[in-house]
């Protein structure tokens, strides 16, 4: 898929791309995190359960509960819990002729005396432990017991229990002979089994007995059965889920932010000399990911060995001495950058107070450190403390490129009072941004929005990001409002906007944030352009499809207007008349060259040659050549003649250039810039700075 | 003898010969054994050593190779061997990568004898070709036309020629994949393989192109001059001209038959002639669980993949005619491409490939300089950070190293993220001789076998059932005097421990060991064991519970109870996703903005498109009820773009609708809108029961040991 500035005749150089993690991936850690939340939900749950359990429902005691009793296997829907018991038990007949009478008739069951939701219970004994449980609860009795090796559950009966029938202070009442003297609780054990002593023997009715002994010992000593309905069973619960809970929670609110906390040490100063790449061709390898890596086409490939071609056009980045893999391309300092106006480390201008200078007019390469920049100036603006009185707006951003937009934002954060201008439209600013293709292999961090990842690393992904910012910040941007003059007095700045209908717009602010570029503003035709074709006159192409079926005419044959042509040329059904002022190609890229020149032997596109402009008018363009004038009919005209480099502009806000002191060779072009029409561009020994 | 005083191993520059000393091979062929044979990939340039080799072919020996001779010269183009190489004594051979040495002689300032020897085989290659296009010319006419053909190279993209050009040559196919498409539409018309003719009629009468012609990846033409072709062809030039076309419009119509993922990207045939290896996803099975990545960075010594669950779509059926349409993900991951893009761009002669056609990177060679990245044309190869203490080439320590899918050479049981798949719909295969509807347009023979459907399903369901079932019954039987404590209860009790701790001792293993393969077997045993734990549960709970037992048994319901959706979800919610999924899926773009892909798709159209789209297309993206219609409905995103423009067509008109240029993308835009809320909930519901039925089988062990603990002390 061709975007919007693929070369189209070209080889499709790509990035190599990292390793990075899958979006799989991530997938069990977070599935760790998340289990562990929810296993301490659910165990809180469960604690709770069992806490509630023990409380004020019907409980049970200790050896049905571990039975595994529920409330079903005793009460079905006969009402007669009773007769379950002996299905476990087993049948329980009473020795005593009374009872065993009422028991034939169904009038005595086993809950009229063992009544197990009270608080009766009775005595567990398992080896060497020994517990007094109630419905409610359990707690372990230490008796001083001879005898260590005793396994069994005696249930505990009280006297209440035959109250129902009978009165146990009467004297003629069996019962009495039950109880002691005082009437004291006392227990019975002869009721389902005799105990007379002549019945001693070895069906281990001796151990019951002592059992019996032991269990009127255990119950003196705890009469009531313990009723801590919060057993710790469910505090252990309870405890365990809420730290498991913390340690979650609290990974994600206090250990991972401290992590965070990088230090973001960005250095937004802009670089003081000129650096080119040196090769040692005898390590090379003609790997060929220098070549890959310099967006200006400054290394080629030779014989598999890598070369510097065009050093003139090496803008000091160190991406090819990064790709390098074994070293042989080091980048050295070579003379000082000559045309760079000064800046404070804060980003203000040496010159002018109040007026900072953010973006590729510092002479920073990368879209990344413009974005540093623009947030740097404009944390030194809200540090300085400036701030616009009354109507007056606190800062004014102008160019909303990278540097632009990042200070937009950045004042947004703030709350500062600003607006952004733009003297194109939000394609024409990242268009100018002078680098063919962008390189990333780390997000961009940009204020208010974050990390920005650019997938593709192409000027269609960034522009992409960029109106959705705009758009989504509702950030004050005037697109097509060019700033003419910036005027200076003790209260703050005066701007002055052009629109492109010619009505001027007054801006006051107590700061100014340049971040106009280095490429100015497109040149206009030496003509007058009436009103009414003022909309089919064009300076940037920002989507060749809309310009299908039309005749197009492109004044210029820079790289610029090549590449337009060229995609202009493609788009079905379009005619395509180039207007160039030579007599053949004298700069641009070798690729956009032999792309014309293909083009034009195909029949795709027209050149003029030695033409120039006239007029232009509804039925097209007069253009005067070699063959005399004539009109080429169009139906829109790009002009694409170069920039007006913002020299002249920097010079009349007050921003001086900064020359080196040591090296002012005045004929080579300053390093680092291009060759560019309007460019005042020759470095003299003046240390001031050229006005 | 030592390989560098060998005629074409001379008069190399230092780096040059380091590197070729770490790249190359010494071999030492006994009488009678074969180096290569012919119809062999050719990446290795030979140079005899010692004693002599044969170079035959089924005609007879074509010459003998003396020491200080090479062999193999084909490699130098890229082509298969030509002919076999037969050792007719022992010998000594040493054998290089053709890039690496042309690499060399290129930094030693050229070796014309190398060049004329490449030139020779260009031609020999490029005849092999002309015969087999026009059949039964011979002699002087055959070599007019021979000396007319050049052979050029043409870039992945590039345009072999544009339509309405002038026909200044014909052209046949020597190697890669050519599209021939429509050019205002770009639709691709034809597909063109090696061995096709293009534009000989045009040539030959001196008409324009007619059509695009398009590279699909990097292609070698031989372009044959007009004159040359009518100065051969005599007067029978038409007739001849005639049946080469014919064989081109054959292809053509098979091509028909191919269709892609619903979507307008074309095919990309040229990635389908050149995988030996790929990784296809059959969506219909897939429950995009992700295992496979997973997998894939348990395998490896760095932990990280080298497979992406993204790529384009394409349907076909695999295995035979008989068996169902499926949809296709081709997966982002080597395809071990029989002729590597990759393996020439490599400066030190590290990648390889091997005998049984599996292409590797020696990291002892890798110095990480992604060339082989940037040539792979469907980003196969990432650049990692080289591991500590791993082997490092000579030069000099790298910190990069190149990394891509190895096919798990050292797993005995094959790729591992094939293996790991739980309902078995990850394949690697071959397209050109698995796929039906490949083998058709690349021109291979028909594939004869299925994989025979899995009966687990079948047999797992049964066991649910019965597990299920025989547990009511258990717990209906509390009614009747079964109790937890003892008897028949309790042994359920002891079967439901058992069939839990194993389904989650198993579950675990699996999931935590990588050599433990899964698939329907596995997974539909789990399912039985654990509706069986919960069966017994019940037979030993009688359905009720308080306490520590009631949470135990609520717990271990909802984990089966979530375990049988996912079961129910695996098997019918893929193929209803599939329908509903885009074109080309790629996890690393967030489509997270659907405004912002309407805008870009809106922004810079005409007025009654905007308004078209602010009126009827955006509240039918928005519309509430809108997806779910979608997903009942079962209609792909294509089916529902052609029924959403027809029915615009019918209540607009079919002019004014022709006038908006550019509906098409917004309509993509749109449906994908719609689609976008039901794939969500697809999504998760086919991923979103997993964890919690993890979480509570966890706890439901935690809660069975205590409950076990407790009872036991009672």
């Amino acid at each position: 898929m061709s975007g919007l500035w693929t070369d189209p005749a070209g080889p499709n150089r790509r990035h190599a791309p990292k390793s990075i993690r899958r979006k799989d991936e991530g997938a069990r850690r977070w599935m760790l995190g998340s289990a562990m939340l929810a296993a301490s939900v659910v165990l809180l749950v469960a604690g709770w359960m069992q806490w509630r359990n023990a409380g004020s429902l019907h409980p049970i005691g200790r050896p049905h509960r571990n039975a595994g009793l529920t409330c079903g296997s005793c009460h079905q829907d006969d009402e007669q819990p009773a007769a379950r018991c002996s299905s476990c038990h087993g049948p329980h007949p009473s020795v005593r002729p009374g009872h065993r009478q009422l028991q034939r008739q169904g009038a005595l069951v086993c809950t009229d005396c063992h009544r197990i939701h009270e608080h009766f219970g009775g005595v567990a004994f398992e080896g060497r432990q020994v517990f007094r449980f109630g419905p409610a609860g359990t707690a372990e009795v230490s008796l001083d017991s001879p005898r260590a090796d005793l396994q069994g559950t005696v249930a505990v009966v009280a006297a209440s229990a035959c109250r129902r029938c009978h009165a146990p202070t009467a004297t003629q009442d069996p019962l009495a002979r039950c109880l002691d003297r005082t009437g004291a609780f006392s227990l019975c054990f002869d009721e389902h089994r005799r105990v007379a002593g002549e019945t001693l023997g070895s069906d281990g009715t001796r151990d019951r007995l002592v059992l019996w002994a032991l269990s009127r010992e255990a119950v003196a000593r705890v009469p009531q059965p313990p009723a801590t309905a919060r057993t710790d069973e469910g505090l252990l619960w309870a405890l365990v889920a809420l730290s498991v809970f913390l340690v979650v929670v609290g990974r994600r609110w206090w250990i991972r932010p401290a992590r965070k906390a990088r230090a973001d040490a960005v250095d937004v100063r802009p670089p003081e000399r000129v650096r080119l790449p040196r090769i040692d061709a005898s390590t090379c390898l003609g790997c060929s990911a220098c070549v890959d890596a310099c967006p200006y086409d400054v290394l080629t490939l030779e014989r598999y060995v890598a070369k510097v071609a065009r050093p003139q056009d090496c803008c000091g980045l160190t991406t090819c001495e990064e790709r390098c893999p074994n070293g042989s391309l080091v980048v050295h300092d070579g003379a000082a950058i000559e045309d760079r106006p000064g800046v404070r480390e804060t980003l203000e201008s040496l010159d002018v107070p109040g007026l900072y200078l953010a973006g590729d007019l510092t002479g920073m390469p990368l879209i990344r450190n413009a974005i540093n920049q623009g947030a740097v100036a404009v944390d030194s603006i809200v540090r300085a403390g400036r701030r616009g009185e009354a109507e007056a707006l606190d800062v004014v951003i102008v160019g909303a490129g990278p540097a632009g937009l990042s200070a937009a934002l950045a004042a947004k954060k703030a709350g500062l009072r600003f607006v952004l201008l733009e003297q194109g439209d939000l394609a024409q600013s990242i268009r100018s941004f002078p680098r063919g293709k962008l390189v990333f292999d780390q997000p961009l961090s940009v204020p208010l929005i974050g990390d920005l990842w650019l997938a593709e690393s192409t000027k269609e992904e960034l522009l992409r990001h960029w109106v959705r910012i705009v758009r989504s910040e509702k950030l004050p941007l005037r697109t097509h409002h060019r700033v003419a003059e910036i005027r200076r007095d003790p209260g703050g700045f005066w701007i002055r906007a052009e629109a492109t209908q010619g009505e001027s717009t007054q801006f006051r602010a107590a700061n100014v944030v340049l971040a106009i570029g280095r490429r100015g503003t497109p040149r206009q035709l030496p003509i007058e352009i009436a009103e009414d074709v003022q909309d089919r006159v064009f300076y940037s192409l920002a989507d060749a499809r809309t310009f299908a079926q039309r005749r197009c005419v492109v004044v210029g044959l820079g790289d610029v207007a090549m590449e337009a042509t060229l995609a202009l040329s493609y788009v079905p059904g379009s005619t395509v008349t180039v207007v160039a002022r030579g007599a053949d190609f004298t700069r641009g890229k070798a690729r956009n060259i032999a792309a014309i020149r293909s083009a034009e032997a195909a029949g795709r596109l027209r050149v003029l040659w030695e033409t120039t402009v006239t007029e232009v008018s509804a039925s097209g363009v007069r253009v005067e050549g070699p063959e005399g004038s004539r009109t080429v009919p169009a139906e829109a005209v790009f002009v694409m003649i170069g920039a007006i480099a913002p020299w002249a502009f920097l010079a009349s806000v007050g921003v001086k250039r900064r020359v080196g002191a040591k090296n002012a060779g005045p004929a080579d072009p300053p390093a680092g810039s291009r060759v560019e029409p309007g460019h005042a561009g020759d470095a003299s020994g003046d240390p001031q700075g050229i006005p | 003898m030592n390989p560098f005083d060998a005629a074409p191993l001379r008069g190399l520059d230092e780096a040059s010969r380091r590197r070729i000393e770490a790249a190359g091979q010494q071999r030492s062929p006994t009488a009678g054994t074969f180096l290569f044979r012919e119809g062999d990939d050719a990446d290795a340039l030979f140079v005899v050593l010692r004693g002599q080799v044969e170079v035959l072919t089924e005609q007879g020996v074509l010459r003998v190779a003396e020491p200080g001779h090479t062999l193999g010269e084909e490699s130098l183009l890229g082509m298969p061997r030509r002919a076999s190489a037969r050792a007719v004594q022992d010998a000594e051979v040493f054998e290089v990568g053709a890039a690496l040495l042309q690499r060399a002689w290129a930094r030693a300032g050229g070796r014309p004898a190398a060049a004329a020897e490449r030139r020779r085989v260009e031609r020999a290659v490029v005849a092999d070709l002309l015969r087999s296009v026009f059949v039964g010319l011979d002699g002087w006419a055959f070599e007019l036309l021979l000396d007319g053909a050049s052979l050029r190279t043409i870039d992945a993209d590039s345009f072999l020629a544009r339509a309405g050009d002038p026909a200044a040559a014909a052209a046949v196919l020597l190697d890669g994949v050519v599209h021939v498409r429509e050019a205002c539409t770009r639709t691709v018309e034809r597909v063109l393989l090696p061995g096709d003719a293009l534009a000989l009629a045009e040539a030959n009468e001196g008409r324009p192109w007619s059509h695009d012609a398009v590279a699909a990846g990097p292609c070698r033409v031989v372009w044959l001059r007009p004159d040359a072709l009518r100065a051969a062809l005599g007067s029978g030039v038409h007739a001849r001209v005639g049946r080469a076309s014919a064989r081109t419009a054959q292809t053509s119509r098979r091509l028909e038959g191919l269709q892609c993922g619903p979507g307008p990207a074309p095919v990309d045939v040229f990635r389908l002639s050149r995988a030996r290896a790929l990784l296809a996803i059959d969506q219909d099975a897939c429950v995009r669980c992700g295992e496979c990545t997973r997998a894939c960075t348990r395998t490896h010594a760095d932990g990280l993949a080298r497979m992406r669950r993204a790529g384009p779509r394409l349907s076909a059926r695999q295995g035979s005619a008989n068996a169902p349409m499926a949809t296709w993900l081709l997966a982002e991951s080597c395809q071990h491409c029989s002729n590597p893009a990759c393996l020439p761009d490599c400066p030190t002669g590290a990648i390889v490939r091997g005998g049984d056609g599996v292409v590797q990177i020696d990291p002892g060679l890798c110095t990480g300089c992604g060339a082989c990245a940037k040539a792979c044309p469907w980003d196969a190869i990432e650049l990692a950070p080289r591991p500590a203490r791993t082997a490092q080439p000579p030069g000099g320590p790298f910190d990069a190293v190149a990394i891509k899918c190895d096919l798990c050479t050292g797993r005995s049981a094959g790729p591992a993220c094939a293996d790991v798949c739980p309902t078995q719909a990850l394949v690697r295969l071959d397209p050109g001789r698995d796929l039906v509807e490949v083998a058709a347009v690349l021109d291979r023979p028909p594939p004869t076998q299925t994989r025979p459907p899995s009966p687990w399903p079948w047999i797992a369901s049964l066991g649910i059932g019965a597990g299920l079932a025989l547990g009511s019954w258990g717990a209906s039987r509390h009614a009747y005097g079964w109790i937890p404590g003892t008897g028949p209860g309790l042994w359920s009790g002891w079967i439901a421990a058992a069939a839990m701790l194993f389904a989650v001792a198993y579950a675990a293993m699996r999931r935590l060991r990588v050599s433990m393969g899964r698939g329907p077997a596995a997974m539909s045993m789990h399912a039985v064991v654990g509706a069986w734990a919960l069966g017994a549960a019940l037979a030993h709970s009688g359905g009720a519970g308080i306490g520590t037992p009631g949470v135990l048994l609520a717990t271990l319901a909802g984990s089966v109870g979530l375990g049988l959706f996912g079961w129910v979800a695996y098997r019918v919610l893929p193929r209803r996703l599939t329908r509903l999924e885009a074109e080309v899926e790629d996890e690393r773009i967030a489509v997270a903005d659907r405004v912002d892909v309407l805008m870009r798709a809106v922004g810079g159209r005409s007025d009654a498109l905007k308004r078209l789209t602010a009126t009827i297309l955006m509240p039918y993206a928005r519309s509430f009820g809108g997806g779910l219609r979608l997903l009942v409905s079962g209609r792909s995103l294509a089916q529902e773009r052609q029924r959403l423009r027809a029915s615009l067509e019918s209540s607009l008109g079919g002019p004014r609708l022709a006038k908006m240029d550019g509906l098409d993308d917004v309509l993509v835009a749109v449906v994908e809108a719609r689609a976008s809320r039901p794939r969500h909930v697809l999504r998760f519901a086919l991923r979103g029961w997993l964890l919690p039925h993890i979480v509570l089988s966890m706890v439901g062990v935690a809660l069975l040991v205590v409950h076990v603990c407790v009872r036991g002390a009672g």
